[in-house]
């Protein structure tokens, strides 16, 4: 672990020496690694005190947060306080201790109380629709949104001529727009570099 | 008392029919003075609906329980400032809240209503009165909170227990308040396009009432976690409760709203979608009333289980039919002013954010209905909760904050992306720095150093942007620091408010991550004198006292804290038993830090003297009740209005 941090700083340090591109792909590669690194100490960290005990509480706790309590509304047993949800917690770490796996446990509630005693569906069957609709909302959402982007920069501008309102000021801001927009386009440099004093001095002061 | 209130209802039934009614023939007729007594009456309606409220209130505190509702919701014991509470405890008096609510920001809107919006004035007059004409005549008809009993009782049911706590004092009447409220700017948006005013005319009233009514229901959001945390007694903050929910889903949409609002504010763009969105959030709140108020659903919040729900679920389909049938009988007038200069822009950025944000709202939306689906399809009862959407949400809220890091730092317009890369390197390095230590400290779960790194990155983003700021005016001014800084804020509001709020959400960031990842739970039950550690504390437990009150028995217990072996702190939580309710409410002993919170609850007293209590250890929860003032904070300085007019010009 030690020796991934120094790799790190040595990687970072070598920021300062290399030219533009370099940089940047340095720094890419500093971001992935990052990933790479966090994942495989994801992996080695079991809490091994607990191993002394007859039953692994974390797992157990876990378990806890999976079944919904039967008496109360919308509460899993780890929340409720009722006799029951004591009960039922107390049989998931009988059955733990007995050696039975997490699948094992949540099998026997439901076939004490139905699916709904699960507080969300299992991944399988029919009910894997619940848990992939999901995913296609948000990357539908996602690539909607950058086809939409895509045809807002082919779009016609709104002409205001004939439009209800005609605004001296903004005509004039929209000109300058304009101007703005041609300038930065004959150099490229200048409008990059106008970006960066826009985000950076805070763009009100100049009203 | 209880006729008056009777006959002001009716009142303002027709005062708001009739605002209704006038200002829309006003407008297509151009009867002028028709159009200035309609707004007279909606200003009318404040004063009626105010009675009307006040003679409710004052059968509360008359204690008069020939009023079915105040004997449903108060009893002789109650103390008087819980009036308050009870009068929303139900479904007549939140439907008499509601509707009041309504008028004063219908009135409030149309008294300060801009010049540019005037024009379409009365068509927004009106959208706002079929809205509360709605409220009133469900609540004449259905659920009249001056109904009589037959007989009068003796003394009333009294409130329930589970709402007599200091956060209830807000949490509801913001979280309505901001429901209801989203029908404002929803009208702003809708009597424009009807009036065929389809550029920018709305946008600044329109931010304003979106900005106003996100923190109404941001606060409200926060203090029922607080309430959560500190009454339900289990030491969690959310769960992902139907109800909650549905006043989180529209949060969520208003907060896409006010920031794609900037970029018709600053560009002319996104015109047709800030229709869209505003028209969604409106669809949502209807859903979060129809939730709350006739709810199907098993939930926390069933304070005011009734048969409201069909009427309820018309008016949603009504509220969500319409709005977009106006949007697309106006589509074509809603063009753009500009079109997108480069895909790399704040305007991109502010899309993908609001997509995101749209994405969180209709899983969680998707999660409410699936069961339901479910139901219909497979014939199998089943119960999506908090694992469903922790694991499903948890992804898309950590790339959203991530996105809130990058987009600040994306300038308008177009962005190179050199420069971009410039302006992230700082961030993420800091970022990986975080990553990299947290994982060296030990904790090691995936999840949380993610969350963190972002969190690291967010923070180093903003404070590079306020110290170039500070830099490039003090090269201009040369003032001293703290002005600089001061100035640098009041120099664009919407922006550097916007980057308060934006730290508000780290800090909860890190609560919500510190509770759900790092905390630590034991049920235990205790004998008198004996002791169980907990992490690095442990608490022995001293004894009970028991006071009984009219109402209901306290259980007082009393623990020894010690923490590394040295004597830390005498804490006392407390359980209250009501019998008429056959119910319990605690409340929490909490010692909070900026580190960890400490926190025991009782969840039983046995018979024999015993105790089972809960004790968590849940670290960062300080941050995560801190951030609600910064989140004011923030919004305040956002809205604050500027002398010199709108100074951030168009771009």
């Amino acid at each position: 672990m030690y020796c991934k941090f120094s790799r790190t700083v040595y990687a970072v340090g070598l920021l300062e020496a290399r030219p533009m591109y370099a940089r940047y792909i340095l720094l890419l590669v500093i971001l992935l690694s990052g990933f790479v690194l966090v994942h495989p100490l994801h992996a080695q960290s079991p809490e091994q005190e607990l191993s002394t005990m007859e039953y692994d509480e974390e797992e157990a706790y876990a378990i806890d947060g999976m079944i919904m309590c039967p008496v109360c509304p919308a509460e899993t047993i780890d929340q409720a306080q009722v006799p029951l949800a004591r009960q039922m917690k107390q049989i998931i770490r009988q059955k733990l201790s007995d050696g039975q796996t997490r699948e094992e446990i949540l099998d026997y509630f439901v076939d004490r109380y139905g699916e709904q005693i699960l507080a969300a569906p299992k991944r399988e069957g029919f009910h894997l629709i619940a848990w992939v609709a999901p995913i296609f909302i948000v990357f539908g959402a996602l690539s909607l949104g950058i086809l939409a982007l895509k045809s807002m920069k082919n779009a016609k501008e709104d002409v205001p001529l004939g439009s209800t309102i005609v605004d001296d000021q903004e005509d004039r801001h929209r000109y300058l727009g304009i101007v703005d927009q041609i300038v930065s386009q004959n150099h490229p440099s200048s409008s990059s570099s106008e970006d960066t004093i826009d985000s950076e001095a805070g763009d009100g002061d100049r009203g | 008392m209880g006729e008056l209130g009777a006959t002001t209802l009716w009142m303002a039934i027709c005062l708001a029919t009739y605002s209704g009614v006038g200002s829309i023939v006003g407008k297509i007729f151009g009867i002028y003075s028709l159009l200035e007594s309609t707004k007279k009456s909606v200003y009318l309606l404040v004063l009626v609906l105010g009675v009307c409220t006040a003679s409710l209130v004052g059968l509360f505190i008359s204690r008069d329980f020939s009023i079915a509702y105040v004997a449903g919701h108060s009893n002789l014991a109650m103390d008087h400032i819980y009036t308050w509470v009870a009068f929303y405890a139900g479904n007549e008096g939140s439907l008499l809240y509601i509707a009041f609510v309504l008028s004063v920001m219908a009135a409030l809107a149309v008294r300060f209503a801009p010049s540019s919006v005037r024009p379409t004035l009365p068509f927004s007059t009106a959208i706002m009165m079929v809205v509360l004409v709605f409220f009133l005549v469900v609540m004449a008809l259905m659920a009249n909170p001056f109904a009589k009993l037959p007989i009068t009782p003796p003394d009333g049911e009294g409130i329930n227990p589970l709402l007599t706590h200091f956060g209830m004092f807000f949490h509801p009447p913001a979280l309505m308040a901001g429901l209801i409220g989203i029908t404002i700017p929803t009208a702003f948006a809708l009597g424009g396009i009807l009036g065929k005013q389809t550029r920018d005319e709305w946008v600044e009233i329109g931010r304003i009432w979106g900005l106003v009514i996100w923190l109404l229901l941001a606060s409200g959001l926060l203090l029922g976690s607080w309430w959560a945390y500190t009454i339900l007694g289990w030491g969690g903050f959310w769960f992902w409760d139907p109800v909650e929910n549905a006043a989180f889903m529209p949060w969520l949409v208003l907060t896409a709203f006010i920031h794609s609002i900037m970029v018709q504010r600053r560009r002319g763009m996104f015109r047709m979608w800030n229709i869209v969105i505003i028209n969604i959030a409106f669809s949502l709140a209807l859903y979060g009333m129809f939730m709350n108020r006739g709810g199907p659903v098993p939930s926390v919040h069933s304070f005011g289980a009734s048969s409201l729900g069909w009427v309820f679920l018309l008016f949603l389909a009504f509220g969500t039919v319409v709005p977009f049938a106006i949007f697309f009988w106006r589509f074509n007038l809603l063009r753009s002013a500009r079109a997108l200069e480069s895909m790399l822009s704040r305007e991109s950025a502010f899309l993908m954010n609001n997509l995101l944000l749209l994405g969180i709202a209709f899983v969680t939306l998707w999660g409410t209905v699936y069961p339901l689906i479910s139901k219909l399809i497979t014939a199998q009862e089943i119960t999506i909760a908090r694992p469903f959407y922790d694991q499903v949400n948890g992804p898309i809220m950590l790339a959203l904050i991530m996105l809130m890091g990058i987009g600040p730092l994306i300038p308008w317009r177009q962005a190179s992306v050199v420069t971009l890369c410039k302006s992230l390197m700082w961030p993420i390095i800091v970022g990986f720095i975080v990553v990299v230590i947290i994982s060296l400290i030990g904790f090691t779960k995936l999840y949380p150093l993610i969350g963190y790194g972002i969190a690291g990155m967010v923070t180093t983003g903003i404070t590079i942007e306020w110290v170039n700021g500070c830099r490039s005016r003090r090269l201009a001014f040369r003032e001293s620091y703290p002005l600089t800084f001061v100035k640098l804020l009041m120099a664009n509001r919407p922006r550097y408010g916007g980057y308060i709020v934006h730290l508000a959400v780290v800090m909860v960031l890190l609560g919500v991550l510190g509770a759900s990842f790092f905390n630590i739970q034991k049920d235990v039950v205790l004998a008198q004198g004996e002791s169980v550690d907990v992490s690095n504390y442990a608490v022995k437990y001293v004894g009970t006292n028991v006071v009984s009150r009219s109402d209901r028995v306290s259980y007082l217990t009393d623990v020894e804290v010690s923490r590394d072996g040295q004597f830390f702190k005498n804490m006392t939580s407390r359980r209250d038993f009501y019998p008429s309710f056959n119910m319990a409410s605690t409340r929490a002993a909490i010692h909070s830090t900026p580190i960890e919170d400490f926190y025991i609850v009782p969840s039983e007293n046995m018979a024999d003297g015993s105790v089972g209590i809960r004790i968590l250890v849940n670290p960062m929860m300080w941050w995560m009740w801190v951030a609600g003032p910064v989140f004011v904070l923030g919004t305040v300085i956002a809205l604050w209005p500027d002398r010199r007019g709108s100074i951030t010009k168009p771009l």
